[in-house]
């Protein structure tokens, strides 16, 4: 105050001081203590009291700008004449940088170091059982079904190929795969690359499209602070990263990795017998410019190659199953902050390079998409965002091979239709989106997303809503209509030749609430998405278009206070998928119809410097059409199936136990270990991944899983900063 | 004449006034600069007291400067210097839960900070609220991985910036005294960065409104190595000497000094 008083100009000092004073509260009317109010221009200013009071004397001044400031809530900012000046009730309203209605959305969930995070990037690399594989860590969170062991997302009673991934905003292909519908097993992106990934499993905002399902944000590490090196080896990778800062804000990170499932299948056994163990490799380097503060350019480019040849049987035929595949991806972004505007541009190169062969299936469906997507946010109010954008693609693909007549024949020298196929679909989007909060606790985004693909247009709405509730928790809800365009390989293999198949569609309700923030936590969710126009591939390899659908569930996320420092987050989703069977037109279970998926980890510190964790994962069996009969007629050489109800039978049930310890020590400065232990399916469970009949189908076995018990290890040195 | 200019007149007006004993120490001195010593002094004031409040109310000058200097780099320092110290001494009193947002706050201060031309002392500081958030983390050893790197590329940049800073060496002593000998610490190292800052400290004279302190510190963390090496008294020695430079320092009165009494 004295101090305050000094600083009177010396006109002001004959008058009396002015005392500002008032109470300051909460939405719920508590008192605040702590707060710093203060009138700005000058250091005067008091901390509120435990009443939530305040009093400050100040010199005499037309008007007054007080200013209140407090870590967790807004900003307030008040202007007061000095004839208006009376004791004042402020109310502060919680910072919108906390977790609240806003960071917590309809089926959105975040792997990263922001608030609200279900799973740090440490979770993603450190969960027993997944591989350091981002698309497995993606599979422990709500809405994924654990349809078998491969890393493709089965969302919500969607097919994998209704998720679509991207890398820094460019997209990234995620084609259809006749012989392997579940997903490669093996080899998505380096996750120590990554700086986080939202997924959202339904519900997605209108930036996003082509896709029914889910969309996953890969977001990759921008430039290094400081230079760094990372080497690992394990039994059946190594590899290293390197980190190098450079000047005037450019930096440029590399990694490259090699894998091979050899060791690993000496040291533990394979139920399957490979001419080939899994193996592949992959290389990604990211450049960065920060030319000024705010702007970020970022040239990311990665390559994978990978490639397996394994002893394979059908009914028909025993013969090796080879598949080799490359995929490359480059994505330019840029993003800058002008003020009131944050424009954005990608542009991304995906490609795909595959074969596979068996029998007389043999297939080359090389396919590649570039795409342009810019979009700008502008900052309309404090409380009110209008995001705008569009994006052009073209994809090119080919199809180039033979695929048995009939799948119950698949001999070498069998009846085969032969493909050569070349095809360029150029399609293009706009969308544009408000986000608004009506009210400091409230969250409402509403978009319209119109796509061209093909010379139709499509029009989807998207709807998001979230409010925080007095001493409840967080409601969600969103609603929208999604399109997907038709795969190529499954528009190729249609009966309707080069009619175009017009694009499927869904529509998503979903509805929640989050109780806590990180730890304790609950969330649940419930949803309803309706499938039309569908094109489904049938047994017999060929296409058919205009199926129905239908998917229900609940996902449940919780994590529970510690427990003698065991952490514990528990993942729960129901669902029932039910779509038009491509084979028979009658309305059946989706052939990924899992109802229980259930995924709990627990982590615990021991002694100080190592860390133990137990992962537990159960899933109810995929289901099957059972064959009920089969016929042969002369000169045949194979018998040809009598399939029963579609998908009225089940796998049995999956379920693994994963363990894993890692130790972590600091060499000297700069320099730190870690080593790590994992044993994969400790209890050796004999999972199914597919049941199969003898060649007159009258019995039938079980193919199990390539993942039996396994034991692996390794370990990591860094030298330098992150 | 706009408001803006007025209220900027006026604060700097306030700011020449609060800040006058700077004035003897700097021929030139900015409006801010010496807001920035007059918080630097009302921060070491606390943390010589072992008063929370006082330092609670030092970032909230440091705050209220900065709402009319909002990119002043020694602001921003001063502000986070503050929260960091009030972090410590809530973490001593009430646990890591309740210091966890101190830590938080300084850290989002100090890292755009690092980023421009700033004090060596910034990036120590940076280093000591890493220390910190590690320190108070659920998963300390997981924060370690994360933040332990981090922690030991921005105390070399400390040291590379300032090589002859009396209190980069004392936060090197610190996060050494801290860490285990096989985790890359151990009091050896920490005697022998702190000997150095004291030799450094003979020396060093800081203008206002840079960083000061350090001789009382260096002189206090020397005798706690040799109070953990069971060296009473030597670590008595060093305490006295810091007595010696803060009479009232709460934590070498009422803590560190009591404590070797009761040392078997």
């Amino acid at each position: 105050m004295t101090l305050a008083l000094l600083a009177l100009p010396f006109a002001l000092v004959a008058q009396a001081p002015a005392t500002i004073s008032g109470i300051i509260r909460d939405a719920r009317e508590n008192p605040i203590a702590g707060a710093n109010v203060f009138v700005v221009g000058t250091l005067d200013g008091a901390l509120t009291d435990s009443s939530g009071r305040f009093t400050v004397g100040t010199p005499r001044q037309a008007r007054y700008h007080v200013a209140v400031r407090l870590l967790g809530f807004r900003d307030f900012d008040l202007t007061i004449a000095d004839s208006a000046l009376r004791p004042l009730t402020i109310v502060l309203r919680t910072d919108a940088q906390s977790l609240t209605a806003v960071a917590i959305q309809a089926s959105r969930y975040v792997a990263g170091d922001e608030p609200g995070a279900v799973l740090t990037p440490l979770d993603v690399v450190t969960t027993p059982g997944t591989a350091a594989d981002v698309n497995r860590a993606i599979q422990t969170l709500p809405g994924v079904q654990q349809v078998d062991e491969g890393t493709g997302l089965f969302v919500r009673g969607g097919d994998f190929t209704e998720t679509r991934v991207y890398l820094n905003d460019g997209l990234l292909l995620t084609p259809a795969q006749v012989q392997s519908p579940a997903g490669t097993f093996v080899g998505t992106l380096d996750p120590f690359l990554l700086d986080a990934i939202y997924f959202t499993s339904g519900g997605f905002p209108a930036q996003y499209g082509n896709a029914l399902s889910a969309v996953a944000l890969l977001n990759t590490l921008g430039r290094p602070a400081q230079s760094s090196g990372t080497f690992s080896a394990g039994l059946a990778a190594f590899g290293a990263n390197v980190a190098l800062a450079g000047p005037l804000g450019t930096g440029l990170r590399f990694v490259a990795d090699r894998n091979d499932l050899r060791p690993v299948l000496r040291l533990n056994g394979s139920p399957r017998q490979f001419a080939v163990a899994p193996r592949g490799a992959d290389r990604t380097i990211s450049l960065h410019w920060n030319y000024r503060p705010t702007a970020k350019l970022t040239l990311v480019a990665t390559e994978q190659l990978g490639r397996l040849r394994a002893l394979n049987e059908t009914p028909s035929v025993t013969d090796t199953f080879t598949v080799a595949g490359r995929e490359r991806a480059a994505v330019l972004s840029w993003r800058d902050v002008f003020g009131r505007l944050s424009p954005h541009v990608a542009l991304s190169s995906s490609a795909i390079r595959r074969t596979e062969s068996f029998g007389s299936f043999d297939l080359s469906s090389p396919s590649r998409l570039d795409q342009a997507a810019c979009a700008i946010d502008v900052a309309l109010t404090d409380w009110m965002t209008l995001r705008a954008g569009g994006e052009a693609s073209r994809l090119a693909s080919r199809i180039d091979g033979s695929i048995p007549s009939e799948g119950s024949d698949q001999r070498s020298g069998a009846r085969v239709r032969l493909y050569e196929v070349d095809r360029s679909t150029p399609s293009r989007a706009a969308f544009v989106e408000l986000e608004t909060r009506p009210t400091d606790d409230s969250r409402l985004a509403v978009g319209l997303r119109r796509d061209w693909s093909n010379g139709v247009a499509t029009y989807d709405p998207r709807v998001s809503a979230s409010s925080q509730l007095r001493s409840f928790g967080t409601l969600t809800a969103a609603f929208g209509a999604y399109h997907q365009a038709v795969d190529p390989l499954l528009q190729a293999l249609s009966d309707s030749g080069q009619i175009e198949l017009p694009s499927m569609r869904a529509t998503q309700v979903i509805v929640g609430a989050q109780w806590g923030e990180s730890t304790p936590m609950l969330r649940v969710e419930v949803y309803d998405k309706r499938y039309s126009d569908l094109a489904q591939q049938t047994r017999d390899f060929l296409t058919v278009a205009a199926g129905a659908g239908r998917a229900h569930g609940v996902d449940v996320i919780a994590r529970p206070p510690p427990i003698a420092g065991v952490t514990t987050r528990v993942v729960y989703s129901f669902v029932h998928s039910e779509r038009t069977d491509p084979n028979s037109g009658a309305m059946a279970r989706a052939a990924f119809d899992v109802p229980h998926s259930l995924t709990a980890v627990a982590t615990r510190q021991v002694l100080r410097w190592i860390t133990a964790a137990v992962s537990v994962r159960y899933a109810s069996g995929r289901p099957f059409t059972p064959v009920v009969g089969a016929t042969r007629a002369p000169q045949q050489p194979t018998w040809t199936p009598i399939y029963g109800a579609p998908y009225s039978e089940r796998l049995p049930a999956f379920a693994r136990v994963d363990l894993s310890a890692s130790w972590f020590r600091v060499v000297a400065s700069g320099v730190q270990t870690v080593a790590y232990v994992a044993v994969t399916n400790v209890l050796d469970r004999r999972n199914v991944y597919t049941r199969l009949y003898t060649a007159d189908y009258t019995s039938r076995y079980d193919v199990r899983s390539i993942f039996n018990r396994a034991l692996y290890f390794g370990g990591v040195l860094t030298l330098g900063g992150k | 004449m706009n408001v803006h200019t007025i209220r900027r007149r006026a604060m700097a007006l306030a700011l020449v006034l609060v800040g006058r004993t700077a004035l003897h120490a700097q021929s030139n001195p900015t409006p801010s600069a010496k807001a920035a010593d007059s918080i630097r002094v009302a921060i070491e004031a606390g943390v010589d007291a072992g008063d929370l409040t006082a330092i609670e109310a030092a970032a909230a000058l440091a705050e209220r400067a900065l709402a009319a200097y909002p990119d002043d780099a020694m602001l921003l320092h001063y502000r986070a210097y503050a929260l960091y110290r009030a972090g410590t001494l809530v973490f001593g009193r009430d646990g890591s839960g309740k210091a966890r947002p101190y830590f938080d706050r300084a850290r989002d201060i100090l890292e755009p900070l690092s980023k421009r031309p700033t004090i060596p002392e910034t990036y120590g500081l940076l280093a000591s609220v890493y220390g910190m958030q590690i320190a108070s983390a659920k998963v300390s050893m997981l924060a370690g991985m994360r933040l332990g790197p981090k922690s030991n590329a921005t105390l070399d940049r400390a040291v590379a910036a300032g090589p002859n800073n009396p209190r980069v060496w004392v936060m090197r002593g610190i996060g050494a005294f801290n860490t285990p000998s096989t985790f890359g610490g151990g009091l050896d190292k920490a005697e022998s960065y702190l000997k150095k800052a004291l030799d450094l400290a003979a020396t060093d004279a800081p203008e206002p409104p840079l960083p000061a302190w350090g001789r009382a510190d260096a002189h206090i963390w020397l005798g706690r190595v040799y109070a953990k090496q069971k060296h009473r008294e030597e670590a008595r020695a060093e305490f006295e000497k810091a007595r010696e430079l803060q009479p009232r320092n709460f934590w070498i009165t009422q803590v560190l000094l009591p404590s070797l009494d009761r040392q078997p």
